[in-house]
């Protein structure tokens, strides 16, 4: 099935899940809840609550299935960005209750050779993948980098600057002036 | 201004910020509620989720546990149960004052805290058979029903009736049924001066319909953007069993 065929097909499922159709629901949750707990690990770095968020998203998708606009957003990109964001949310709850950033690794073993679930490669848009790398790639590399380490860790300015060993007034610039470029970039 | 993202310059590009996930928990709050309230915003919003997301191509997919998929089957099988001739506005109208009936008389026959405000100065009637079951959804603080939720049995609903649904300016009041030991479920925005009717939820049946938590929180317009509560519990309940 080529990548088009499996957007449609996932959008499809999207537009039905907003019909109350529970079968639609676990279509879209077979094909795409490992790339989706893929990204709920990554953030969490913590199982179980992986599990909670990866829970709430698709009760989110059962609830606001008909916020998804197909001519506007890729499927994989709009669950994605829900996942992201739950698991920010949750992150950001989890340092407001006091609690200490947990660090127990996830087993790579768990993790899926490349390509093996049909989500991995899935509905991505290979020309917007290589447009935004190669806007990053024009970003000063430790700009750049900030923004992956941001990206994949979710965590606040002030986490970030810690964890780069920046101050916080220099990443905030850091950020924002690679995202006012990456914008720049990205609509040329 | 609402445009979040200005053509030019260093105005704080604070859509991106938000996509990236780069605020703190306050920052981040404020954006959510930006993004309820400013289409442009979160259309902002939306155009760096789309770019981003890009970067998440390099996270290795990992097989969650078998157990996920049962649990979220089971949390929105209420849904799945087919729309009924809830349009017919006299069953509707008929219902509503029963209802109102109901939550009249059970407010005098459920609150058993020791200092009511203000009880209502008229004996309850003889009650109706038993064919509803009354749960009051309260403040939890002050006890003060919120809003009486009847359950319908004989035509599958879940009335709601406002008594007294104070909301912050701004907010809305959505109800969310919470089945025991489970995530919270959406049922919707319910009004603040009209009884409204949904379908039974799946977590009021049977064995559940006792254990199940009903709770109302302070929502932006519309709802909780992500479907998942943002607000403050302000009002939470149980249907009691009754014994004759």
């Amino acid at each position: 099935m080529d990548a088009d065929t499996s957007r449609a097909l996932l959008s499809r499922a999207i537009a039905r899940v907003a019909n109350r159709d529970s079968d639609a629901l676990k279509y879209v949750y077979r094909h795409t809840s490992a790339k989706l707990f893929g990204v709920c690990l990554r953030i969490l770095n913590d199982r179980e609550e992986a599990e909670d968020v990866l829970q709430d998203v698709y009760l989110t998708v059962w609830n606001k299935a008909d916020r998804f606009d197909a001519e506007k957003a890729s499927p994989i990109t709009w669950l994605v960005s829900l996942a992201r964001n739950r698991s920010i949310d949750r992150l950001r709850a989890r340092g407001a209750r006091g609690g200490s950033a947990v660090t127990a690794g996830v087993e790579e073993a768990e993790a899926l050779p490349d390509g093996a679930p049909l989500a991995s490669t899935l509905i991505e848009d290979e020309d917007d993948r290589r447009r935004l790398e190669g806007c990053l790639d024009q970003l000063d590399p430790k700009h750049a980098g900030a923004v992956r380490t941001a990206f994949f860790e979710g965590v606040t300015y002030e986490a970030l600057a810690n964890m780069l060993s920046v101050p916080l007034g220099t990443m905030k610039s850091w950020i924002r002036r690679s995202l006012i470029s990456l914008r720049a970039c990205l609509e040329a | 201004m609402t445009d979040a993202l200005p053509p030019e310059g260093e105005d704080r590009p604070l859509a991106g910020e938000y996509a990236l996930g780069v605020l703190d928990a306050d920052e981040r709050a404020e954006a959510q509620r930006r993004i309820a309230a400013e289409p442009a915003f979160a259309r902002a919003v939306e155009w760096w989720e789309g770019r981003l997301a890009h970067l998440a191509e390099r996270i290795p997919p990992v097989e969650p546990p078998a157990s996920i998929w049962p649990r979220i089957a089971n949390l929105i099988g209420a849904a799945t149960r087919k729309p009924s001739a809830w349009n017919n506005v006299r069953l509707w109208q008929g219902a509503s004052a029963g209802a109102l009936a109901l939550a009249a008389a059970s407010i005098v026959a459920l609150v058993v805290t020791p200092r009511p405000a203000s009880p209502p100065a008229v004996a309850p009637a003889k009650p109706p058979p038993a064919v509803a079951e009354v749960a009051l959804i309260a403040d939890p603080a002050t006890k003060q029903p919120a809003l009486v939720a009847t359950l319908d049995h004989a035509a599958g609903k879940l009335i709601l009736t406002p008594v007294s649904m104070k909301m912050p300016a701004g907010r809305e009041a959505e109800l969310w049924i919470i089945p025991e030991g489970q995530k919270a479920i959406s049922l919707g925005i319910v009004p603040s001066d009209a009884p409204k009717a949904i379908a039974l939820p799946a977590g009021l049946t049977g064995a559940g319909t006792y254990t199940a938590l009903l709770a109302i929180t302070d929502e932006p317009p519309g709802g909780a953007p992500t479907g998942v509560a943002t607000g403050q519990v302000r009002a939470a309940g149980k249907f009691v069993a009754q014994t004759e």
